[in-house]
């Protein structure tokens, strides 16, 4: 009777041991949990640049509606991008784009290229994303700049110390 | 609007806010020209109704909640003329001649009596 108990409770030690070691590779191998966490780098493939929540909003809008035109390869195949005069900006193109502010970005999005004196081939999606969605995908474009972008320093305050 | 009420003008002035203000050839080909981000409106006036297009025209998400069709501002007028355009892009609708295969008895208007 003894020894019958002593190799029962073994296997059920067994076997829930078992159990924990795959439920911890399964939590650790979920794909759609990284998808939107980091995104490699445009211009060097080996690196991943790291997302804040906010920019990783701003992937999948960039993902969904502006990938099209602003890279030249998508998750569709190659980009519209070549069929374009003027040839949009990539959007990590930080030679171009670094030198527009936040609000310039937001309002050429909003309101399309032609509200700005640029081409009426960028449309506007002011109707289409919500203020917030747009300030994403700002966000996202500063975070995969390159090269990087330097976000503006405030004015020197006239009570700083000298 | 019953595609019978368009006139050349309203399509003239649809072609030029198609071309020039609004650039939709950045997203869709019309003749061999433009993108491919939309579909390929060549045969648009066979392919799709008045109302159909004039409903797209003001609100495209309103008919297909996921589109990437950006949602414009367009006035009445420019609904109007933008869907006048679209309806004068008709691609031959008669089969093409074809060696060896028998003609088929069946009329001369092969658009059938739909149109």
């Amino acid at each position: 009777m003894k020894p019958r108990i002593w190799i029962t409770s073994l296997l059920m030690v067994l076997a829930g041991c078992g159990g924990c070691g795959q439920h911890t590779q399964a939590a650790k191998a979920d794909p759609l949990l990284a998808a939107y966490d980091s995104e490699p780098d445009w211009s060097d493939s080996q690196k991943a640049i790291p997302l804040s929540y906010q920019q990783a909003q701003g992937k999948r809008v960039f993902y969904q509606y502006c990938v099209w035109c602003h890279a030249d390869a998508t998750p569709a195949g190659p980009s519209n991008r070549s069929n374009l005069t003027p040839v949009p900006p990539l959007l990590n193109d930080g030679a171009t784009l670094n030198a527009e502010s936040d609000e310039y970005m937001q309002n050429i999005i909003t309101l399309g290229g032609s509200a700005l004196g640029k081409s009426a081939m960028m449309p506007p999606y002011g109707r289409m994303l919500s203020a917030e969605e747009i300030r994403s995908v700002i966000a996202f474009t500063r975070a995969i700049a390159q090269p990087p972008y330097q976000p503006p320093g405030r004015p020197g305050s006239q009570y700083s110390a000298k | 609007m019953d595609s019978k009420q368009f006139t050349p003008a309203m399509a003239a002035l649809g072609k030029q806010l198609y071309e020039v203000k609004y650039q939709c050839q950045s997203c869709h080909t019309i003749g061999g020209t433009g993108g491919y981000v939309g579909p390929n409106l060549n045969n648009a006036g066979n392919w799709l109704t008045p109302a159909w297009v004039e409903a797209w025209l003001r609100n495209p998400q309103a008919l297909v909640a996921d589109t990437i069709e950006p949602r414009r501002n367009f006035t009445e007028n420019e609904v109007t003329a933008l869907t006048a355009y679209l309806m004068t892009l008709r691609q031959g609708s008669k089969p093409q001649k074809t060696a060896g295969i028998p003609k088929p008895s069946f009329g001369s208007d092969a658009r059938g009596a739909g149109r």
